[in-house]
Protein backbone atom coordinates (compact mmCIF):
# COMPACT_ATOMS: atom_id res chain seq x y z
CA UNK A 1 0.00 0.00 0.00
CA UNK A 2 2.84 2.42 0.53
CA UNK A 3 6.40 2.88 -0.57
CA UNK A 4 9.04 2.09 1.90
CA UNK A 5 11.98 4.34 1.02
CA UNK A 6 15.19 2.41 1.06
CA UNK A 7 18.36 3.91 -0.41
CA UNK A 8 18.01 5.81 -3.68
CA UNK A 9 15.00 5.96 -5.97
CA UNK A 10 15.98 2.95 -8.05
CA UNK A 11 16.21 0.72 -4.99
CA UNK A 12 12.81 1.63 -3.58
CA UNK A 13 10.97 -1.36 -2.24
CA UNK A 14 7.20 -1.49 -2.05
CA UNK A 15 5.66 -3.26 0.88
CA UNK A 16 1.99 -4.03 1.23
CA UNK A 17 0.41 -2.80 4.47
CA UNK A 18 -3.17 -3.45 5.48
CA UNK A 19 -5.20 -1.36 7.85
CA UNK A 20 -8.82 -0.90 8.85
CA UNK A 21 -10.77 2.27 8.15
CA UNK A 22 -14.35 3.42 8.56
CA UNK A 23 -16.62 2.29 5.71
CA UNK A 24 -18.08 5.76 5.23
CA UNK A 25 -14.58 7.26 4.90
CA UNK A 26 -13.66 4.58 2.37
CA UNK A 27 -16.73 5.49 0.30
CA UNK A 28 -15.72 9.13 0.37
CA UNK A 29 -12.17 8.23 -0.65
CA UNK A 30 -13.50 6.16 -3.57
CA UNK A 31 -15.67 9.07 -4.67
CA UNK A 32 -12.73 11.46 -4.47
CA UNK A 33 -10.48 9.02 -6.32
CA UNK A 34 -13.04 8.83 -9.12
CA UNK A 35 -13.19 12.62 -9.35
CA UNK A 36 -9.40 12.81 -9.44
CA UNK A 37 -9.08 9.97 -11.97
CA UNK A 38 -6.93 8.00 -9.57
CA UNK A 39 -7.03 4.46 -8.33
CA UNK A 40 -8.25 4.10 -4.78
CA UNK A 41 -4.93 2.62 -3.66
CA UNK A 42 -2.94 5.46 -5.25
CA UNK A 43 -5.02 8.06 -3.47
CA UNK A 44 -4.72 6.31 -0.11
CA UNK A 45 -0.95 6.06 -0.67
CA UNK A 46 -0.83 9.78 -1.42
CA UNK A 47 -2.78 10.53 1.77
CA UNK A 48 -0.40 8.40 3.82
CA UNK A 49 2.71 10.02 2.33
CA UNK A 50 1.29 13.53 2.76
CA UNK A 51 0.33 12.76 6.33
CA UNK A 52 3.73 11.24 6.98
CA UNK A 53 5.50 14.34 5.62
CA UNK A 54 3.30 16.61 7.73
CA UNK A 55 3.88 14.53 10.87
CA UNK A 56 7.64 14.57 10.23
CA UNK A 57 7.62 18.33 9.72
CA UNK A 58 5.54 18.93 12.86
CA UNK A 59 7.84 16.71 14.87
CA UNK A 60 10.88 18.66 13.60
CA UNK A 61 9.21 21.97 14.48
CA UNK A 62 8.54 20.65 17.96
CA UNK A 63 12.23 19.80 18.34
CA UNK A 64 13.18 23.32 17.19
CA UNK A 65 10.81 24.83 19.75
CA UNK A 66 12.51 22.81 22.49
CA UNK A 67 15.91 23.93 21.22
CA UNK A 68 16.98 20.37 20.36
CA UNK A 69 17.28 21.05 16.65
CA UNK A 70 18.13 24.14 14.63
CA UNK A 71 15.69 25.65 12.13
CA UNK A 72 17.88 24.75 9.14
CA UNK A 73 18.49 21.23 10.36
CA UNK A 74 14.77 20.76 10.88
CA UNK A 75 14.08 21.87 7.30
CA UNK A 76 16.79 19.50 6.03
CA UNK A 77 15.43 16.59 8.07
CA UNK A 78 11.87 17.18 6.95
CA UNK A 79 12.96 17.64 3.32
CA UNK A 80 11.32 21.05 2.96
CA UNK A 81 12.60 24.56 2.28
CA UNK A 82 13.25 27.00 5.10
CA UNK A 83 10.42 29.15 3.77
CA UNK A 84 7.98 26.26 4.06
CA UNK A 85 9.14 25.35 7.55
CA UNK A 86 8.77 28.93 8.76
CA UNK A 87 5.29 29.11 7.25
CA UNK A 88 4.14 25.87 8.86
CA UNK A 89 5.59 26.88 12.23
CA UNK A 90 3.67 30.15 11.99
CA UNK A 91 0.47 28.32 11.08
CA UNK A 92 1.00 26.07 14.10
CA UNK A 93 1.59 29.20 16.21
CA UNK A 94 4.81 27.67 17.49
CA UNK A 95 7.60 29.88 18.79
CA UNK A 96 10.69 28.62 17.00
CA UNK A 97 12.92 31.67 17.26
CA UNK A 98 15.20 32.66 20.10
CA UNK A 99 13.79 32.98 23.58
CA UNK A 100 14.94 35.29 26.38
CA UNK A 101 17.56 32.92 27.81
CA UNK A 102 20.34 34.24 25.57
CA UNK A 103 19.46 37.91 25.96
CA UNK A 104 22.09 38.74 28.53
CA UNK A 105 24.79 37.44 26.20
CA UNK A 106 23.25 39.15 23.17
CA UNK A 107 23.10 42.45 25.03
CA UNK A 108 26.85 42.15 25.69
CA UNK A 109 27.38 41.37 22.00
CA UNK A 110 25.34 44.44 21.08
CA UNK A 111 27.56 46.61 23.28
CA UNK A 112 30.65 45.15 21.57
CA UNK A 113 29.03 45.83 18.19
CA UNK A 114 28.36 49.44 19.21
CA UNK A 115 31.98 49.82 20.32
CA UNK A 116 33.25 48.31 17.06
CA UNK A 117 31.07 50.68 15.03
CA UNK A 118 32.45 53.67 16.92
CA UNK A 119 36.02 52.63 16.11
CA UNK A 120 35.11 52.32 12.43
CA UNK B 1 33.93 44.21 11.70
CA UNK B 2 31.93 41.52 9.94
CA UNK B 3 28.36 40.40 10.46
CA UNK B 4 27.70 36.85 9.34
CA UNK B 5 24.12 35.88 8.69
CA UNK B 6 22.65 32.41 8.48
CA UNK B 7 20.03 31.54 5.85
CA UNK B 8 17.04 32.03 8.12
CA UNK B 9 18.20 35.49 9.17
CA UNK B 10 18.81 36.53 5.59
CA UNK B 11 15.35 35.37 4.56
CA UNK B 12 13.75 37.28 7.41
CA UNK B 13 15.82 40.40 6.63
CA UNK B 14 14.64 40.19 3.05
CA UNK B 15 11.01 39.78 4.10
CA UNK B 16 11.31 42.80 6.41
CA UNK B 17 13.06 44.76 3.63
CA UNK B 18 15.87 45.78 5.97
CA UNK B 19 18.87 44.51 3.99
CA UNK B 20 19.79 48.01 2.69
CA UNK B 21 19.39 49.40 6.23
CA UNK B 22 21.69 46.77 7.73
CA UNK B 23 24.14 47.27 4.86
CA UNK B 24 24.26 50.98 5.64
CA UNK B 25 24.72 50.41 9.37
CA UNK B 26 26.93 47.34 9.53
CA UNK B 27 28.45 46.93 6.07
CA UNK B 28 28.04 43.96 3.70
CA UNK B 29 25.98 41.02 4.86
CA UNK B 30 28.36 38.09 4.93
CA UNK B 31 26.79 34.76 4.15
CA UNK B 32 28.27 31.38 3.40
CA UNK B 33 27.69 29.44 0.22
CA UNK B 34 25.32 26.97 1.91
CA UNK B 35 23.27 29.79 3.38
CA UNK B 36 23.18 31.48 -0.03
CA UNK B 37 22.12 28.23 -1.68
CA UNK B 38 19.44 27.69 0.94
CA UNK B 39 18.06 31.16 0.31
CA UNK B 40 18.10 31.54 -3.40
CA UNK B 41 19.25 28.55 -5.39
CA UNK B 42 15.82 26.93 -5.71
CA UNK B 43 14.43 27.55 -9.15
CA UNK B 44 11.27 29.41 -8.42
CA UNK B 45 10.25 33.01 -8.80
CA UNK B 46 10.33 33.93 -5.13
CA UNK B 47 13.91 32.73 -4.77
CA UNK B 48 14.98 34.55 -7.93
CA UNK B 49 13.41 37.78 -6.75
CA UNK B 50 15.37 37.52 -3.52
CA UNK B 51 18.58 36.86 -5.43
CA UNK B 52 18.09 39.99 -7.49
CA UNK B 53 17.32 42.13 -4.47
CA UNK B 54 20.19 41.05 -2.27
CA UNK B 55 23.02 40.70 -4.74
CA UNK B 56 24.34 44.22 -4.18
CA UNK B 57 24.46 43.83 -0.41
CA UNK B 58 25.76 40.37 0.33
CA UNK B 59 29.16 38.81 0.15
CA UNK B 60 29.17 35.06 -0.32
CA UNK B 61 32.06 32.96 0.85
CA UNK B 62 32.95 29.29 0.51
CA UNK B 63 33.73 27.80 3.90
CA UNK B 64 35.63 24.69 4.82
CA UNK B 65 33.56 23.32 7.69
CA UNK B 66 35.96 20.39 8.11
CA UNK B 67 38.49 22.79 9.56
CA UNK B 68 36.12 23.44 12.43
CA UNK B 69 35.36 19.79 13.14
CA UNK B 70 35.63 19.13 16.79
CA UNK B 71 34.34 22.50 17.86
CA UNK B 72 30.95 22.19 16.26
CA UNK B 73 28.14 20.34 17.88
CA UNK B 74 25.47 18.43 16.03
CA UNK B 75 21.87 19.27 15.15
CA UNK B 76 22.71 22.36 13.14
CA UNK B 77 22.03 22.82 9.44
CA UNK B 78 24.88 23.12 6.93
CA UNK B 79 24.50 26.91 6.67
CA UNK B 80 24.51 27.44 10.43
CA UNK B 81 27.55 25.19 10.86
CA UNK B 82 29.42 27.17 8.22
CA UNK B 83 28.57 30.50 9.83
CA UNK B 84 29.85 29.36 13.22
CA UNK B 85 32.89 27.60 11.75
CA UNK B 86 33.95 30.64 9.78
CA UNK B 87 33.25 33.02 12.65
CA UNK B 88 35.33 30.85 14.96
CA UNK B 89 38.18 30.72 12.45
CA UNK B 90 38.16 34.49 11.93
CA UNK B 91 37.87 35.22 15.63
CA UNK B 92 40.96 33.06 16.15
CA UNK B 93 42.65 35.32 13.54
CA UNK B 94 41.80 38.31 15.80
CA UNK B 95 39.03 39.57 13.54
CA UNK B 96 35.91 41.17 14.98
CA UNK B 97 33.04 38.91 13.96
CA UNK B 98 29.36 38.88 14.90
CA UNK B 99 27.05 35.99 14.08
CA UNK B 100 23.46 36.86 13.23
CA UNK B 101 20.98 34.09 13.76
CA UNK B 102 17.37 33.72 14.78
CA UNK B 103 17.84 30.17 15.90
CA UNK B 104 18.07 29.34 19.59
CA UNK B 105 20.16 26.20 19.04
CA UNK B 106 22.65 28.08 16.86
CA UNK B 107 22.79 30.90 19.42
CA UNK B 108 23.57 28.50 22.24
CA UNK B 109 26.31 26.87 20.21
CA UNK B 110 27.77 30.25 19.27
CA UNK B 111 27.84 31.15 22.96
CA UNK B 112 29.51 27.82 23.76
CA UNK B 113 32.17 28.73 21.19
CA UNK B 114 32.55 32.15 22.83
CA UNK B 115 31.43 33.93 19.65
CA UNK B 116 29.50 37.19 19.55
CA UNK B 117 25.92 36.49 18.54
CA UNK B 118 22.82 38.60 17.94
CA UNK B 119 19.33 38.28 16.57
CA UNK B 120 17.77 40.54 13.94
CA UNK B 121 15.73 42.15 16.72
CA UNK B 122 18.95 43.33 18.38
CA UNK B 123 20.19 44.82 15.12
CA UNK B 124 16.88 46.65 14.87
CA UNK B 125 17.48 47.97 18.39
CA UNK B 126 20.80 49.40 17.20
CA UNK B 127 19.13 50.91 14.12
CA UNK B 128 16.61 52.59 16.41
CA UNK B 129 19.27 53.84 18.83
CA UNK B 130 21.22 55.22 15.87
CA UNK B 131 18.01 56.92 14.71
CA UNK B 132 17.99 55.15 11.39
CA UNK B 133 14.47 54.05 12.22
CA UNK B 134 11.91 55.56 14.60
CA UNK B 135 10.53 53.78 17.65
CA UNK B 136 7.29 53.29 15.70
CA UNK B 137 9.23 51.72 12.82
CA UNK B 138 11.01 49.51 15.34
CA UNK B 139 7.68 48.34 16.73
CA UNK B 140 6.31 47.71 13.26
CA UNK B 141 9.39 45.68 12.26
CA UNK B 142 9.12 43.63 15.44
CA UNK B 143 5.44 42.97 14.72
CA UNK B 144 6.36 41.96 11.16
CA UNK B 145 9.13 39.71 12.45
CA UNK B 146 6.63 38.12 14.83
CA UNK B 147 4.35 37.56 11.85
CA UNK B 148 7.06 35.57 10.04
CA UNK B 149 8.11 33.54 13.05
CA UNK B 150 6.42 33.84 16.38
CA UNK B 151 8.59 35.81 18.77
CA UNK B 152 9.10 35.20 22.43
CA UNK B 153 6.95 37.71 24.32
CA UNK B 154 9.42 38.19 27.18
CA UNK B 155 12.14 38.89 24.66
CA UNK B 156 10.07 41.49 22.81
CA UNK B 157 9.05 43.20 26.05
CA UNK B 158 12.66 43.34 27.20
CA UNK B 159 13.86 44.79 23.87
CA UNK B 160 11.12 47.42 23.84
CA UNK B 161 12.10 48.41 27.37
CA UNK B 162 15.75 48.59 26.31
CA UNK B 163 14.93 50.91 23.40
CA UNK B 164 12.64 53.10 25.52
CA UNK B 165 15.28 53.38 28.23
CA UNK B 166 17.97 54.31 25.73
CA UNK B 167 15.71 56.86 24.05
CA UNK B 168 14.90 58.44 27.44
CA UNK B 169 18.63 58.69 28.16
CA UNK B 170 19.23 60.23 24.73
CA UNK B 171 16.43 62.73 25.36
CA UNK B 172 17.86 63.62 28.77
CA UNK B 173 21.37 64.40 27.51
Amino acid sequence: MWHYLKGNKEERETISVSTRIDEQILKEIEKLAQEMNLERGSLIRKFILDGFQTAKLRRSIGLVRRGDLSIEQAAEDAGVSLYHLLEVAREMDVEIGADNTTMEYETKSLKKLQAARKIQ
Amino acid sequence: MKLKYDACSLIECQKLEIIPLFYELFGPLYITQSAYAECISKKNLEYQRIAEKIQDFVTVKMVNVMSARGVLLSNLGAGEKEVLAEAKYEKDQQEEVFCVTEDKKAKRQAIALNLEVLGIDYLLVEACIEEKITEEDFDQKIIALDHFHKLNLLRVTELRRYVALFKRKQGGT
